[in-house]
This record gives C-alpha cells, sequence and structure tokens, in this order.
C-alpha cells in the first residue's frame, strides 16, 4: 500500500527539491505505508544530518515517526536566532 | 584602578569615580542590575531626578574575542515600573571599554528641558557639551550631524520619542557604517535618557586597550571559542544565521504553530513565506544594489547575522530585517508584504522606538478597531501619529498595555505591561514561563528555551508539554544573565550549549580577561545571583508573585492550531524562584 503526504522544505535544504530545485513549493510525495521521516531523508537525497527539525501537521516529531496519509510534513536544517 | 564616570545632569557635572571593589568583577548586566538595586530608589519615578541610567559594556567587550561587542542599559523602566537591562551590539560597546571606563552612571535631571545635552568622552577627558542644535531631530539626522563635529567617535543617542518621554523609547547607537540602527530597544529607557535631557553620548574610538590580566589564558579561549563558532551549522560563516539572518525561523515558528499571528489570535500565518528568511535573503539576492545578508553589528562578529533591505531599485531601505521586528509588524499584524515591513522598521529606528513593542501595540490598535488587520497602510499612519507626537501618538508610544487601556482591549499580550515577543506561550511553554517569571517583562532574550524546544539546540524537548520547563527556564535564566554580562551576544550559546570545548573557550576569555577561575558550572551560580538582585529590586517596588502572571486570555483562549491554553499553574511559575 502506497500513502500520499505533502512535504515543504526549508532554506538550504530547497536543494533538495525533487521536481524543481530550489523551489519553496511544497510537493505531493508517494511513499510505502510504514516508511518512516528517516525513509523520506534516504528518497529525497538528503544527507540525515542535513536535517535538524521535522515538523508534521505542525507538531515537533522525531525522524522516526511513521509517516500517515495526508501527512504534510516540514523539513528544516539547522536553524537558530532570536 | 578600575573606573567609573558619574554625570549629574542637576548639575552638568561629570565626576571620574573609582569603582568599588564589589563591581570589579562585573560586567554588562551584572554591573548595570548591581547599580540600580544599589542607588535607585526602588519607588522612585522612572521619568524623575531619583532615576539613573548605567551604561556597562560586556566583560570582554573591547578585547579581540569574537562577537563580543554589546553593552548592556539598565535602569528603572517607565514601561513595566520594575529593574531593566536592555542590551545591544555596536562599535560604542568596545570603544567604551576601550576608554578605560567600565560604566557610565547618568543620574539627576536639569531644571528645565529647553536644552538638551551631549556626553562627550575622549583623549582630553569625559564633559557635557550643549546639543540643543540636535533637538527633536530623528536618529539618523542625528547621527549624520554629531558626525560631523565627532568624526572619531562612536555614539548612543535617542530619537525625539525618548525626548518626548514614550514608554517605548528605545536607545539607539551607530553600527559600524554609523546607521542609527542598533537597539537597547526594550523597557523605555530611551525615555529615561530623554527625561535627563541627555540627547546623545560620544566616545572616541580606541582611546586605549581593555585590560587582560591573563594573556594566555585569554588566547587559548579565544581560540576554542572561535573555532567552535566557525564550526556550528547556525553560527558558521555560511550558515543559517549568516546565510538567511534570524527571520529565518518564521517558517519555523509557523510550522511550529507558535507564530504569534493577529494579535495572539492564531499559532500560523498564511503569509509566513513571503515575509520569511528565505524570502528576504531571496529579495535581497535579486534586488542587489545596496542591500546584502551577512552584515555584522560590530566589527570581529563571526556569526554577522544582520542584513541590510534595500527597495526595489537596489537602494538602501533599511537595517535591518531581524525575525522580531519583522514579526511584529508583520505576521502579528496579519501584513506579508516585506517591504512595507522594512518601512515601519525603518519609522520606528528613526523616531526612536522599540520595534518589538510597537508591533505589539500595532496589533492591540488593530484589536481596537483603530486598523484592520492586514492593512499595512493605516499601520504606518498609526507610526506616523507617533512621529508627530499627536494626542493618539501619545497613546499609541506609550505601548501596548497603555493602548488597550485607552481602548478597552481585554486581549493584551503583555506581562508586567511589556509587550510579548514573537514566540506563542501557548504553543511554547518554556518560554511563556521565562516571559512571564524574569523581572524584565515579556522578554524572550531574558531565558531561551526555544532553544531546545523549538530549534532541537542544546537538548530535545516537547514545545506543547508543561513538564520540566520551569526548571529549565530557571536555568537559562541564570546562564543569560550571566552572557548577557560577559559582553557576548547571546547568539554565541547556540554553538556554546552543542560544543563543551567552545563553553570552557567563553569562560577561559572571561577568566584571562578578569583574573578569576570561573568553572562552566559556576557562572550559572553567578547568573543566578544577578537574577536575585533584579528581583530584589522589583520587590522593594512593589512587585508580587501577581505580577507573575499570564494575560488572562491566555488561560481561557485556546490557540489555533494546537487548540490549548497556557496550562502552566501559578505554583509551577512561582517555583522558577525557588533557589
Amino acid at each position: 500500500m502506497v500513502i500520499t503526504i505533502e512535504v515543504k522544505l526549508y532554506a538550504n535544504l530547497r536543494e533538495f527539491h525533487p521536481e524543481e530545485p530550489e523551489s519553496k513549493e511544497s510537493f505531493q510525495y508517494e511513499m510505502p505505508a510504514g516508511s518512516t521521516l528517516d525513509d523520506l531523508y534516504q528518497e529525497l537525497e538528503i544527507p540525515e544530518d542535513h536535517v535538524k527539525m521535522n515538523f508534521v501537521n505542525n507538531v515537533k516529531k522525531s525522524s522516526g515517526y511513521e509517516l500517515q496519509e495526508k501527512d504534510k510534513v516540514a523539513l528544516f536544517p539547522p536553524i537558530a536566532g532570536g | 584602578m578600575a573606573k567609573f564616570l558619574r554625570v549629574d545632569m542637576s548639575s552638568l557635572e561629570v565626576k571620574e569615580e573609582k569603582l568599588p571593589e564589589k563591581y570589579r568583577k562585573m560586567g554588562g548586566r551584572g554591573l548595570t542590575s548591581g547599580f540600580v538595586l544599589d542607588e535607585v530608589k526602588p519607588d522612585c519615578h522612572p521619568l524623575g531626578k531619583n532615576n539613573k541610567l548605567i551604561f556597562a559594556p560586556g566583560m570582554v567587550t573591547g578585547t579581540s574575542a569574537p562577537s563580543s561587542g554589546r553593552i548592556s542599559v539598565g535602569g528603572k523602566s517607565p514601561l513595566t515600573g520594575g529593574i531593566k537591562e536592555s542590551n545591544a551590539g555596536t562599535p560604542f560597546a568596545q570603544n567604551l571599554a576601550r576608554s578605560g571606563y567600565k560604566a557610565i552612571v547618568i543620574e539627576g535631571k536639569p531644571e528645565n528641558d529647553d536644552k538638551c545635552w551631549m556626553l562627550v568622552l575622549d583623549s582630553e577627558g569625559a564633559r557635557l557639551e550643549e546639543a540643543t542644535v540636535c533637538k527633536e531631530k530623528k536618529t539618523g539626522a542625528t547621527v549624520n550631524t554629531l558626525k560631523e563635529a565627532y568624526d572619531n567617535h562612536d555614539f548612543a543617542l535617542i530619537g525625539p520619542a525618548g525626548e518626548w518621554k514614550m514608554a517605548m523609547a528605545g536607545i539607539c547607537f551607530n553600527d559600524p557604517e554609523y546607521r542609527a540602527s542598533r537597539y537597547s530597544g526594550r523597557g523605555g529607557l530611551g525615555a529615561v535618557m530623554g527625561s535627563k535631557g541627555l540627547k546623545a553620548i560620544a566616545v572616541e574610538k580606541k582611546m586605549g586597550k581593555v585590560e587582560i590580566e591573563n594573556e594566555d589564558l585569554f588566547k587559548q579561549g579565544q581560540r576554542k571559542l572561535v573555532k567552535g563558532l566557525r564550526n556550528h551549522d547556525v553560527t558558521k560563516p555560511g550558515g543559517t544565521l549568516n546565510s538567511y539572518g534570524t527571520a529565518a525561523l518564521i517558517n519555523v515558528l509557523d510550522q511550529a504553530g507558535g507564530l504569534p499571528t493577529n494579535n495572539f489570535s492564531s499559532g500560523t500565518f498564511e503569509g509566513a513565506e513571503k515575509t520569511s528568511g528565505e524570502t528576504l535573503a531571496e529579495t535581497v539576492e535579486k534586488r542587489g544594489g545596496k542591500g546584502m545578508m551577512g552584515h555584522s553589528c560590530h566589527p570581529g562578529c563571526i556569526i554577522q547575522c544582520s542584513n541590510v533591505y534595500p527597495d526595489e531599485d537596489g537602494e538602501e531601505l533599511v537595517s535591518c530585517v531581524e525575525y522580531e521586528s519583522d514579526w511584529s509588524l508583520g505576521a502579528n499584524l496579519g501584513i506579508d508584504n516585506l517591504d512595507k515591513i522594512a518601512e515601519m522598521i525603518n519609522i520606528c529606528n528613526e523616531v526612536g522606538v522599540d520595534t518589538i513593542e510597537a508591533g505589539v501595540m500595532l496589533g492591540v490598535a488593530m484589536e481596537a478597531g483603530l486598523a484592520e488587520f492586514g492593512d499595512a497602510d493605516k499601520a504606518i499612519e498609526l507610526l506616523e501619529e507617533i512621529c508627530e507626537n499627536s494626542a493618539l501618538g501619545r497613546v499609541l508610544g506609550n505601548g501596548a498595555s497603555f493602548t488597550g487601556k485607552a481602548y478597552g482591549v481585554t486581549r493584551v499580550p503583555t506581562v508586567k505591561d511589556q509587550g510579548m515577543p514573537a514566540y506563542e506561550p501557548r504553543a511554547v511553554k518554556g518560554i511563556g514561563i521565562t516571559y512571564i517569571t524574569t523581572p524584565m517583562g515579556a522578554d524572550h532574550t531574558a531565558g531561551y528555551t526555544i532553544a531546545p524546544e523549538i530549534l532541537s539546540v542544546g537538548g530535545e524537548l516537547d514545545p506543547l508539554s508543561p513538564e520540566g520547563k520551569a526548571e529549565l527556564s530557571r536555568a537559562y535564566q541564570a546562564t543569560t544573565a550571566f552572557v548577557d554580562s560577559s559582553g557576548y551576544c547571546l547568539f554565541t550559546t547556540f554553538a556554546l550549549l552543542d560544543d563543551e570545548e567552545a563553553m570552557e573557550g567563553m569562560v577561559e576569555t572571561v577568566n584571562g580577561v578578569l583574573g578569576t577561575d570561573y568553572t562552566a558550572e559556576e557562572i550559572v551560580e553567578e547568573g543566578k545571583e544577578i537574577l536575585k538582585k533584579e528581583r530584589e529590586f522589583n520587590k522593594r517596588a512593589g512587585f508580587t508573585k501577581a505580577d507573575d502572571r499570564p494575560p488572562e486570555f491566555m488561560r481561557e483562549e485556546k490557540l489555533p492550531p494546537h487548540n490549548g491554553v497556557f496550562d502552566v499553574t501559578d505554583e509551577e511559575l512561582d517555583s522558577v524562584w525557588d533557589f
């Protein structure tokens, strides 16, 4: 079974946009059911240490989180400020 | 001999005094808060002759320690009625430190306010000179005028809002290119300076060198710290702070559901992307001209998180669009246009008010119906009322709480009458505890628990859970009180929290300069001592536990998208002070 999620990449992770590198637009992505955020990094060829924060449906998740149908995923590199 | 300057604005006398022994190992916030507790009558009127205004560079400021050009300004706040320390990064801090004076204490008040004055500190000594030619001049014009006569100096100054004694007036400093753009913005200290008839301070550059007790230890620490800052993904050259500025946080907080929107009525903003650090960097690159990312607020900064924002023709519009200002005048007002936000930041910088308080005030004004959320042109008109010193401008210029009272608004996001910064307490519980319990009034920099709660720096915690957050806030508040005293930019802590060697280096530079033997653990204890002094001042000024509470609406109104309220109990809030 396959699930479809919506992914948005931020800051310098945008170079890993699968359709249009550097794009700020989100994209729909299909993954096998049971896939985790770690699997998503691999699919998108993002080195694991490049991702620092994951939010799924506005909730902070760890990289082991199991993706669900229609999840809205946001991936960020290390960012801080004030 | 360690010394400081005492400036009596009643008699217009300037005296050099020996720094009391108990202050000898202090700097920055530790020193300003020490002077305030020891010398300011807690029940004084903040704009009266008994209040004092203290400027103190940090412990290592003026040395070659990286990212350490910070100055603290302290006094009794006209906004909160409590103690205030507000710091800024500027070459003024470095050159005041190099003058040999550990602090400047401004006290008293002239009999009448026909004239205004400036303090000049140069190789000929320290003296007051008349500055009436700059009376009610905006900040940019003031710096340009002063620069003509004092061409090898850095400046601290106020805009007209400070002279008009508005409670959201800040104290402005020049950046390395003489823009009037760096601010000790919070808490209305500009109004205290205005009340004393002091328009500006000019300090000659490089009058001397900061004394270093143990040069070898200092250098050893400096190397470790430089390495740490250059290696950390957030602080390194080309890292996220350098490339996108602090506004990279707009999208992060929006995704976390913690970006206060439309006067703290939602935690997400549809226009986040349009006002994000990513769009900011893209716009700066596309427009070219005078715009730049990676700008420094003072020489010797490795992080360089500031920027210069250009208009469509590449001409300079303002420096700088940082996260807090971008949010307060953007998402918080439902405004998604970076050009309009930049225009509003420029108005605030020029008239001399805190951009955070200005944005929070405008959110309350919109709630009151003075403008629609999203109406940037009307928001600009309201800021212009402040510049005109109109009756409406005088209401707005006194901040969010004052405006809320004037218009009968109940959703007023303030603590101790100071406007909340860009993180929603209902979505990020630890930072809410910091806002509520710090003696400063709502202030994110007082204990930036966002690091582990949102940014996965220095640990990993659930932002929505209140569990363990009182202890977390206490620890961050204590460490921060020390960092604010050291002269280091708070952003160095992003590297320090993840890198033990860099932390060790920071402590070694302090020990090298002061001849102390602090350990990393002991600096937290030093920080606690500073917090206790600040709390004690507020207690003597009449503050009680009842002042350490959130605005009522945050206990009652659920905030989308998480639909939670602020659920940290009063007992937990009070426990921050169990030490």
